[in-house]
């Protein structure tokens, strides 16, 4: 009986999955559930929620409409948090459009080079995939700091008399997360570049296309998958990016994440944080399902 | 009009060589700059570590000063401790847990397994910072709260809590790597093993368990840079007074900029870099590098033994002795893949033999140095 027992199927996949699946469900899946149960309550006096809950809309509607807050003032801006979430995309979209533009020309250049080369290269942009995140941007928040690298070679060459301002603002942020995600973007763009038959371009031209045209025609759409990739391994991060925008904007750019962040610090409101970090979900979730939708597997394994 | 056309086509050829110049030189001048970009900042913190004033402007002379200040830290060493700590718990029982739940996936049909099989990835893709909020209100507002309303039992956060929360986002990494692994494995060696009489549990030790090894030990490498690295979840899930590396270093980070921190940061980036190397190097690579870093753990655990000797001479506890005699069986065990190295070592080719000893080399200063921070 007990040896029946241990042969059968379902005592054997319990044992295996069963750790994993345990631990995965209470430990990732209930602290979502948690999260959705808390951003639907009331705040408590000390920032956490009420006790016994008291079950309301109002963090959602305050999302939407910041002077529902109690501690809103007269001269409140009904739009503010809308505005960061637009704010955020908006840094998403340009930092996303800076790798691409400067990823796939780079790709495109890996791809056309000897074996050896090739590989060489593609381990320099692997690199700084695995170097910790926070270092990276220290590295580069010393050179642009005011006393920085940068700033004293500019004015040593004598094409400034004052140090410019390159840290704590929305360029410093962009430039900090361009620099921490440009690799993401590299990688799967190679990986489409590298499956394009280059004789395809001769052809093009041999049947009388300019370069633009055979490049617009040929190339992008045949690549096309590698770039949908890059953009969203971008995009998708750097929305709920956290650590960048608070090292490089030193507080004062705000981003999804770093408003989440103060929900849970000086704010003490930890119900609008969990209704803010849902949405964040929602929308990186609706990103990452239409890239699985428009791909296949097999392009996703080159990645 | 005939006679005319080959020199136009030639005219035309010439142009387009050089427009095809123009082009290679523009593509070679972006990927210079984007190289200069991604590297100079590191490879100018590196140099600034080594400086001997408070500047990183100006770089004014050679010295070590900051590196011995971060050795007689014991703010430093007290996170470096416990990341160590945390890293090494999370990595053993994440792989355990991952490694379990690929061949699980692997093997078995059953009903929601697409969506479990999503489910795992989705740690992967959420913003970090939803994960640490979650695991944060999990903890305060459920686990606790029940913990004490139900059993009685007062909890709080602490190393624990962080140690929890990085299993539980490792779990999917080491996963994704063994089922990669496991995608590439050829069942027919399995039977094999079975039609020569092997029974279940002997075919996986003797044949799955070290096919799958290479996979394994990438995705714990992995798992153990990764708990190693992470702040954002580390944050929301730490207690009062216990800090990690990247805790400490996030303090410092937001105050300013100093030699000292470049100091600590090349040291991180050393370590991590030597890590996801090993990491890589399993994953891809021939049994033979497994083998070396076997012997390299060996070797490590060993010098360790030797190099604390004295210390267990000068102050004798039996749990000094216990220890010393659990390294020199851990040393006796590991050191048994020294045979098969060598003679797998003999087959490989030059450049595979370097990478080898490389290998083994990283490893055994690894293993020294954390055994070394962790015991003291």
């Amino acid at each position: 009986m007990l040896k029946y027992f241990r042969k059968s199927k379902g005592f054997q996949l319990s044992g295996l999955l069963g750790p994993g699946a345990l631990w995965i469900l209470i430990f990732f899946n209930l602290p979502i559930l948690i999260v959705l149960f808390i951003s639907f309550v009331e705040r408590g006096r000390a920032g956490s929620i009420k006790i016994p809950p008291v079950y309301t809309l109002d963090n959602y509607v305050q999302l939407f409409n910041a002077c529902t807050s109690q501690f809103a003032g007269p001269e409140c801006d009904p739009l503010l948090y809308v505005g960061i979430f637009g704010h955020s995309v908006r840094i998403g979209l340009v930092v996303t459009f800076w790798c691409i533009i400067l990823g796939y020309p780079l790709a495109y250049f890996i791809s056309k080079q000897k074996q050896v080369w090739r590989d060489a290269l593609m381990v320099l942009v692997i690199i700084p995939f695995w170097t910790n995140f926070l270092v990276r941007t220290y590295a580069l928040k010393q050179v642009l700091a005011t006393e920085g690298l940068l700033n004293s070679f500019l004015m040593n060459v004598g094409m400034i008399n004052h140090p410019l301002d390159l840290l704590f603002n929305e360029f410093a942020v962009n430039v900090g997360l361009i620099y921490g995600y440009l690799p993401f973007a590299i990688l799967p763009m190679y990986a489409s570049i590298e499956k394009f038959d280059h004789t395809l371009m001769e052809a093009a031209a041999d049947l009388g296309a300019s370069p633009a045209r055979a490049f617009l025609k040929v190339m992008l759409p045949l690549t096309l998958p590698g770039v949908i990739a890059a953009l969203v391994l971008v995009f998708v991060p750097v929305v709920g990016a956290f650590i960048t925008p608070d090292i490089m904007g030193g507080g004062k750019i705000e981003m999804i994440g770093t408003l989440i962040n103060r929900q849970f610090g000086v704010s003490r409101n930890w119900p609008f944080g969990a209704a803010m970090s849902l949405i964040l979900m929602l929308l990186v979730l609706i990103g990452v399902i239409a890239y699985f939708r428009s791909s296949t597997e097999e392009t996703r394994r080159g990645i | 009009m005939t006679a005319n056309a080959p020199a136009v086509t030639r005219q035309q050829v010439r142009q387009k060589r050089v427009t095809a110049r123009i082009g290679n030189w523009l593509l070679g001048t972006n990927a210079a700059l984007i190289f200069g970009f991604l590297y100079l900042p590191v490879v100018i913190l590196i140099i600034f570590s080594f400086n001997n004033t408070r500047s990183v402007a100006r770089f004014t002379g050679f010295s070590t000063e900051w590196y011995v200040r971060l050795a007689n830290n014991s703010e430093l060493l007290d996170a470096a401790r416990n990341s160590l700590l945390v890293g090494l718990t999370t990595t053993i029982v994440a792989t355990a847990i991952g490694t379990l739940t690929a061949l699980a996936m692997d093997r078995y049909r059953f009903r929601l397994r697409t969506a479990f099989d999503a489910n795992l990835y989705l740690p992967i893709v959420i913003p970090e910072i939803v994960m640490g909020i979650s695991l944060l209100l999990f903890f305060n507002q459920a686990l606790f709260p029940l913990l004490q309303n139900v059993f009685g039992i007062k909890a709080s956060t602490g190393l624990h809590t962080i140690t929890i929360s990085h299993i539980a986002f490792d779990i999917p990494f080491v996963y994704v790597i063994v089922r990669a692994r496991l995608a590439d494995f050829d069942r027919t060696l399995e039977e094999a093993a079975a039609d020569l009489g092997a029974d279940e549990w002997k075919t996986f030790q003797r044949v799955t368990l070290p096919l799958l090894m290479p996979g394994i030990i990438g995705g714990a490498l992995m798992a153990f840079t990764l708990s190693l690295d992470d702040y954002l979840i580390t944050v929301f899930t730490k207690g009062v007074r216990e800090q990690t590396m990247p805790l400490y270093i996030y303090s410092l980070v937001r105050r300013g900029v100093t030699p000292e921190i470049n100091a600590l940061s090349t040291a991180l980036l050393i370590g991590s870099i030597g890590l996801v190397g090993l990491s890589l190097t399993a994953q891809n690579g021939g049994v033979v590098y497994t083998r070396a870093m076997s012997v390299g753990a060996g070797l490590g655990l060993g010098l360790y033994g030797l190099f604390s000797l004295p210390t267990l001479f000068a102050s004798f506890t039996i749990g000094g002795l216990v220890l010393r005699l659990l390294l020199l069986a851990a040393f006796v065990w590991m050191w048994r893949s020294y045979q098969p190295y060598r003679e797998e070592l003999n087959l490989t080719n030059p450049s595979g033999r370097i990478l080898a000893w490389i290998t083994m080399f990283v490893t055994v200063s690894v293993v020294f140095l954390s055994t070394l921070l962790l015991l003291g």
